[in-house]
């Protein structure tokens, strides 16, 4: 399964579109003939994992919920997927990386390496803010590497390596502060403020 | 019927509108309606198509998948201005049509036809006029399981609603903020599904209707899982509905009436004994999340007691698992619900100040667009206020008034 019609999406790493495609193509494919419906079944997988690099995992339950049992029962490379939200869900880090190395075929490989980097870096940056001090085990299974490997990334980050506890002391994200408004726009808001109070 | 096929595709308005006296003829020849269908063209001669289909809801020989691809392939090349001589018998079409894809579990086949249906009806605005096709599109939405689909109509504030153009009446509109509140809570906003229930709840009403019972029930569930206890009824909720409701839904207000105080045990017994209740009314994954919501509450508490505590103690005094208190906090700062930082070294978690910034420029981004949203609101209600000056009932009151009442001297 060649999918062919999303390809440039993804390689433009435009999951937003992806995921318009998808749900064009569930909600209007319904309408039309059969042939249309096997199209469908076979984009579940992607819609999926779309939903997942978009870090949705409201919608991607509700979209489990909509696909039909026996197409459920009988594709493996969904089973897999529902796997890996099953265990994000559950904030389970060593079984999703568990599940994101089994493989899935060629056609999916893209969108896991993707998501597997999205989920790394989200829960590095989840565990600099969260933790002050973390043991190397409990680390290495939120990042998915190994011990020596943790303590090398980690340390490359800025990170303290404690050796005689096993622990390791993350330093917070500091907090980019996105553009503030430019001065004429801030001076024409407070404008339009004025004048609606004098009105 | 040679004669309802000839007028019907007339292009003359005035015989159109004649063809509305056929509606009775129509419906006691059911054999013939499909072949009158075949002669009619569903762009060209809407109004016949529509009176034909219309015609067909009371035939129950009929086949319903048959049924419903004529009804999706009309509502997807109708005719604005042909329709709109019909609207209710338009709104009565649309309405049993999401029944009948209920009835063949086909739910999903109906959201376009009905997309563009919304669309007409309410003059290419359906994000501000309200239609009875809205409650059904919603309807469907909600049997299909395709909430992201509904959710950029109900998060768009509608306000008018036009009853001569679209015949809506008051069931439509109770029943669109019903569904809203559902499709909400679905995807997890519960705040924007209270505000959706109080609409039902806050309409005038001079009796009790069941949607505002079901709407309560939802309501008080929803609550509990946001704010851990009921809140009380908004202040123009209708006496009628203040003083009745609570009879209907006795046993929603035990439920809620045992989460103050007690532990989770107990609420958890309560809510098994009336276990059966819950899940006729379908809300017993909304107790099951209302349950589960204790435990966010009493984390969030700890933090307004406590500078630091250790994870044996969050577990104990919240009945978690040791292991389970640690990722219970972790998802906590994760969702930012509460501002916290663990040490697995000590096995202490510190517990701080929010940690918001509130000069930053992304609270003045947030503030100006809450100030903008009021801006919109004030146009809106300007002009309502304006419309009903003018309008004849209220400048009759004041013209009675002022004859009535005795006139001082200047």
């Amino acid at each position: 399964m060649a999918f062919t019609e999303i390809d440039s999406f993804v390689k433009a790493n435009d999951f937003k579109k992806v995921r318009q495609y998808c749900e064009n193509l569930e909600i209007e494919g319904r309408v039309h003939s059969k042939h249309q419906l096997d199209t469908i079944k076979s984009y579940y997988g992607i819609y999926m994992l779309t939903l997942l690099i978009e870090n949705d995992i409201v919608n991607a339950k509700l979209l489990y919920k909509r696909i039909p049992q026996d197409f459920k029962n009988s594709n493996q490379p969904l089973k897999n997927i529902w796997n890996i939200v099953k265990s994000i869900s559950q904030s389970d880090s060593t079984s999703t990386y568990k599940a994101l190395s089994e493989g899935l075929g060629d056609d999916y490989a893209p969108l896991l390496n993707t998501l597997k980097k999205l989920y790394q870096s989200r829960t590095f940056n989840l565990i600099s803010d969260a933790y002050s001090s973390i043991t190397v085990n409990d680390c290495s299974s939120f990042l998915g590497l190994s011990n020596d490997d943790t303590i090398s990334f980690t340390t490359s980050k800025g990170w303290t390596f404690d050796k005689e506890s096993n622990t390791l002391k993350p330093i917070p994200i500091p907090k980019i502060s996105s553009a503030s408004p430019s001065g004429n726009e801030q001076i024409k808001s407070l404008a339009d403020y004025v004048l609606f109070l004098e009105k | 019927m040679d004669s309802f096929v000839i007028d019907a595709q007339s292009g003359n308005f005035k015989q159109l509108k004649n063809l509305l006296k056929y509606e009775e003829a129509l419906e006691r020849q059911f054999v013939a309606l499909d072949n009158i269908l075949n002669a009619l063209d569903s762009r060209n001669h809407s109004l016949g198509y529509l009176l034909v289909l219309k015609a067909k809801i009371s035939d129950n020989g009929k086949n319903k998948l048959t049924f419903v691809d004529q009804c999706s392939h009309f509502f997807s090349t109708f005719s604005t201005d042909q329709i709109k001589l019909a609207p209710e018998q338009f709104t009565t079409l649309s309405k049993y049509y999401a029944e009948v894809l209920h009835d063949v579990k086909q739910p999903i086949k109906g959201i376009i036809p009905l997309k563009n249906a919304m669309r007409a009806l309410s003059d290419n605005k359906p994000y501000q006029v309200l239609t009875p096709i809205h409650t059904d599109l919603l309807q469907v939405c909600i049997l299909s399981k395709c909430y992201h689909v509904a959710l950029p109509i109900i998060e768009a504030n509608i306000t008018s609603i036009n009853p001569k153009e679209s015949a809506i009446g008051i069931k439509d509109i109770l029943c669109f903020f019903y569904y809203s509140g559902i499709i909400f809570t679905a995807l997890k906003k519960y705040k924007k599904a209270l505000e959706a229930y109080k609409f039902v709840l806050t309409a005038p009403a001079s009796a009790l209707s069941a949607i505002v019972v079901e709407a309560y029930k939802k309501f008080v569930v929803v609550c509990l899982i946001q704010y851990g206890s009921i809140q009380h009824f908004p202040r123009n909720t209708p006496t009628v509905v203040q003083r009745n409701i609570k009879s209907h839904c006795k046993v929603y207000m035990d439920y809620g009436f045992t989460f103050p105080n007690s532990s989770i045990s107990e609420v958890q017994q309560k809510a098994a004994s009336s276990a059966e209740l819950f899940q006729k009314d379908n809300n017993w994954g909304l107790i099951k999340t209302s349950i589960k919501s204790i435990y966010r509450r009493n984390i969030k508490k700890l933090t307004q007691t406590f500078m630091t505590l250790s994870i044996n103690d969050i577990a104990e005094k919240v009945n978690l698992p040791k292991a389970k208190a640690e990722q219970f906090v972790l998802k906590m700062i994760e969702e930012g619900e509460i501002f916290a930082t663990i040490n697995q070294k000590d096995g202490m978690v510190s517990f701080h100040e929010s940690l918001e910034d509130f000069s930053g420029s992304v609270v003045l981004e947030d503030l100006n667009r809450n100030i903008r949203n009021v801006f919109d609101l004030e146009k809106k209600i300007r002009t309502m206020d304006e419309s009903i000056s003018l309008s004849n009932q209220y400048l009759k009151k004041v013209y009675n008034e002022r004859k009535n009442s005795p006139q001082f001297d200047e």
